[in-house]
């Protein structure tokens, strides 16, 4: 059984009137455990969109998901928040550290709502920071740290929880490439230590890191790697 | 567990914006401190005013009168008529005086004396209490005997730790014996009861037979009496004989009179204060809805500004319940110490405002404090609540695009 599995998802804005997007428009997609996956596409090919579906951030208008066999699109909003904080780790390009708290405390936030004991929940925000190289600047609030730092922050609060499944929206788009590499390094990282790794990007040299590459368009997958090699094979 | 841990993130936020957490906090603090102010200014003015006629003390009757350019005095027959009311009446004393001037003993000295002219029943018709020696008596009334007894203010000016009983001093050049001493009716502390001017003037009495003007101040008119009154009922039937004795004497031709008791005061003097307090009470409220308007305001704004950090908390997996805890929380705290701040300043500016407007020690209601600042921390609560609990019921990709 696949981790991901979705079948033939539309997501529409303003259905039935002549503003109408469809921003997914029937989408059908597995992803399995341990994969590596690259969705690519332009601005406004509903690549977002798709991160948000499978991120259970956004509920698609029709179609089915099942994230590790559990029908998610029949979930109440209890049951959204804890598959969100246990089963998937979040990347965005913007970031998304809060303000005024430290990097320490921005990584502990998950296992807080998790409900994980303030000794552990310390222990493992540090065994996390220390993974991005991140362990002497615990203390400084996002504001105190260059983008590549808080885009670590940001890794560390995603696998500090040890999701099995990671969601990167664009990781590298605010920063510059020296930057770009140490976070995709430490994505391929998280891969090979276990983790299912999926990465959004409009870049084609970043999405070359991963084993799969998925590519969609108007809201349409227009080609998946996995399935031109299983058609040359 | 979960709940401190609100708590710590509720404290995070309140400190890291300290410049809303402080605004948020002013609209409550302003308008509990009003409230406070003005109803406890307004019941200090009536405990004052209450306090001042329970002194000159109830039941008691002020007649004045006066006959225009006639030497004829209605004196000695007002003074036999009064007496002639025993049934509803304790006592009843003429109510005049003469000034004094300068009185020595020895080395000590009263300045501006005021000579208070009184009959054998003037202590039980001004309050006064006998500390020592004897009062005035019908027969030093009778034979105008030179004697005179002591205010607590002229005893403690004339004569301090010597006891004067027996001694003389000189009133006008008249030597007059000091037959005894009366307690302090104000005390001297300047405290609730002891406004200063009024210890000095009331205690600083030196009270003779009203007899003794002849010798004193021969062509004076005593045109004030007190009488005190047995009960309420009895000065109601008092006052309506006096003013019966008076309308066959004086018109409004001849001259004027007046009968009038303190209770009459102290029932007004209720009336003023209950609307008083009702009018200044409405105006802090309106203070105070006003400073919720500001928190919900406030507030509102706040969560509007903070939807994105609910989306970033909701990505990450906060449950509805635990976002709207943390505001609960957030807004509850800064209400609470709102309102708290809101009381200490209240009882603080009552205190000060009190001394500085009316000279008095008032003590802050504190019953209509907690009322004032339980409304406004409800405000606080529930219009710091209600935005997150919508802000919170979005799907975090809505809320993350928000801002």
């Amino acid at each position: 059984m696949s981790l991901i599995d979705i079948k033939n998802v539309y997501k529409i804005y303003n259905e039935g009137l002549d503003s109408e997007v469809r921003a997914l428009n029937g989408v059908t997609l597995q992803i399995d455990r341990r994969e590596f996956v690259a969705i690519i596409g332009a601005s406004g090919s509903g690549k977002s969109t798709l991160m948000n579906v499978i991120g259970c951030l956004d509920i698609p208008t029709y179609g089915e998901y099942s994230l590790d066999g559990e029908e998610i699109t029949e979930m109440t909003d209890h049951e959204l928040s804890r598959i969100r904080n246990r089963e998937i780790g979040f990347i965005f390009q913007g970031f998304n550290l809060i303000e005024d708290l430290t990097a320490l405390e921005n990584v502990e936030l998950p296992l807080i709502y998790r409900g994980t004991r303030p000794s552990e929940r310390r222990d493992l925000a540090e065994q996390a920071l220390e993974k991005v190289g991140l362990y002497d600047r615990m203390h400084h609030h996002p504001k105190e740290m260059s983008g590549g730092q808080q885009q670590r922050v940001a890794i560390a609060r995603a696998l500090a929880s040890k999701p099995p499944l990671i969601l990167a929206d664009e990781p590298t788009g605010n920063l510059d490439s020296r930057t770009s590499a140490d976070v995709m390094a430490l994505l391929r990282e998280l891969h090979s230590s276990g983790s299912t790794v999926i990465l959004i990007t409009h870049d084609d040299g970043i999405a070359a890191s991963a084993e799969r590459v998925v590519r969609i368009k108007d809201g349409q997958i227009v080609s998946d790697s996995a399935a031109a090699g299983e058609a040359t094979s | 567990m979960r709940f401190i841990q609100s708590f710590r993130i509720a404290f995070k936020a309140i400190s890291a914006k300290k410049g809303r957490s402080f605004l948020t906090m002013l609209g409550i603090i302003i308008g509990v401190a009003a409230v406070i102010i003005l109803v406890s200014l307004v019941q200090g003015y009536r405990d004052q005013m209450m306090d001042y006629w329970a002194k000159q003390g109830e039941n008691k009757i002020q007649i004045d009168y006066y006959l225009w350019g006639s030497n004829k005095s209605l004196e000695d027959e007002l003074y036999t008529y009064c007496q002639s009311l025993d049934e509803y009446i304790d006592g009843v004393t003429p109510s005049a005086s003469i000034w004094g001037g300068n009185i020595q003993h020895g080395t000590k000295r009263l300045q501006d004396s005021q000579i208070f002219l009184g009959s054998d029943q003037y202590s039980i018709c001004s309050g006064f209490v006998l500390d020592s020696g004897r009062d005035l008596s019908y027969i030093d009334v009778k034979n105008a005997n030179r004697v005179c007894v002591l205010g607590d203010y002229a005893r403690e000016k004339l004569f301090n730790y010597e006891d004067p009983v027996g001694k003389n001093i000189l009133i006008k050049g008249e030597r007059f014996t000091v037959i005894g001493v009366y307690k302090p009716l104000y005390g001297e502390d300047g405290g609730a009861n002891g406004d200063e001017w009024m210890h000095q003037y009331y205690d600083g009495a030196i009270v003779v037979p009203y007899t003794v003007k002849r010798i004193l101040e021969p062509s004076m008119q005593i045109n004030s009496f007190i009488v005190k009154a047995k009960d309420k009922e009895s000065t109601t039937k008092a006052i309506s004989y006096l003013g019966n004795w008076f309308s066959g004497r004086i018109t409004q031709d001849n001259g004027y009179y007046d009968v009038y008791s303190s209770n009459t005061y102290i029932d007004s003097t209720n009336e003023e204060t209950r609307m008083l307090k009702i009018v200044l009470g409405g105006i802090a409220g309106i203070a105070l809805l006003v400073g919720g308007i500001g928190i919900m305001n406030i507030m509102l704004v706040t969560v509007k500004e903070r939807t994105r950090e609910i989306g970033i908390r909701k990505a990450i997996g906060a449950e509805r319940r635990t976002i709207v805890g943390q505001f609960l929380i957030e807004s509850s705290v800064l209400s609470f110490v709102g309102g708290l701040i809101g009381i200490a300043v209240g009882a603080l500016g009552t205190v000060i405002l009190g001394k500085v407007l009316f000279n008095m020690t008032l003590y802050p209601s504190m019953g209509i404090g907690l009322g004032a600042a339980g409304v406004s921390v409800l405000i606080g609560i529930l219009f710091g609540a209600y935005p997150a609990i919508r802000a919170s019921g979005l799907q975090p990709v809505e809320a993350l695009r928000g801002e």
